[in-house]
């Protein structure tokens, strides 16, 4: 299992176009990829799906953890961290 | 390829989700917009729809997302002069649906039913926490 920490910084937060392109990034690796919002205390940890994404409502500064597992889960964890840390391209 | 066929009782309100999902999906997945009335007043226009499942022709399957009451049964109409894929109507809302379905139906090789079912769950969203 792969795991990491990250601060959603970019302003809408994970919702509409940003949650799409994080669901097809974790869509086109074969691992198992799940997403708790640490910031919201009163969500679980979950799959990583666009109704998920948009129940867990992460919002410009939360902390998301995300764990992956499989046989590409360093490559899965590498790729949505990219994306957040540039902020989703946007 | 699933289409999404977008059917609202006002033209602008179709065309709007329309928008709304085209700039989530891109291009990947074709979405129609089959609002108003056939002057384009308020209400739904049976032609309009119909026109609308035609420019779909080509997709695997078409799921119809619709606003309220006579957009189902317009689309029901519709469907009797329509001999394309197969077409689902959902029971999602609107916008909410619109957008789980696009996400959905960005993967070429998702279904009418994985699609569909991604739409319905738009029903259980929670937008407000306490």
């Amino acid at each position: 299992m792969t795991e990491v920490v990250l601060t959603v910084n970019n302003p809408v937060g994970l919702h509409a176009r940003p949650a799409k392109v994080f669901v097809e990034t974790v869509r086109a690796y074969k691992s198992t990829v799940t997403i708790q919002n640490l910031s919201r205390p009163q969500t679980k940890e979950v799959p990583v799906t666009a109704f998920n994404l948009l129940q867990i409502g992460v919002r410009q500064g939360h902390q998301i953890r995300l764990r992956a597992s499989g046989e590409d889960e360093a490559e899965v964890i590498a790729a949505l961290t990219k994306l957040v840390e540039e902020n989703f391209g946007e | 390829m699933i289409g999404l066929l977008i059917v609202s009782h006002s033209a602008r309100l179709a065309e709007g989700v329309q928008e709304f999902v085209g700039q989530i999906g891109g291009d990947q997945i074709p979405v129609v917009a089959a609002g108003g009335a056939s002057d384009g007043s308020l209400g739904t226009s049976v032609e309009r729809i119909l026109a609308g499942l035609e420019q779909l022709r080509t997709a695997d399957g078409i799921l119809a997302l619709v606003d309220l009451g006579s957009a189902v049964m317009s689309v029901e109409t519709a469907l009797e002069h329509f001999s394309g894929p197969p077409v689902q109507i959902s029971n999602a809302p609107l916008v909410e649906g619109a957008y789980l379905a696009a996400v959905e139906a960005s993967n070429a090789e998702a279904t009418l039913e994985q699609v569909a079912a991604a739409a319905l769950q738009a029903r259980e969203l929670t937008k407000v926490y306490e």
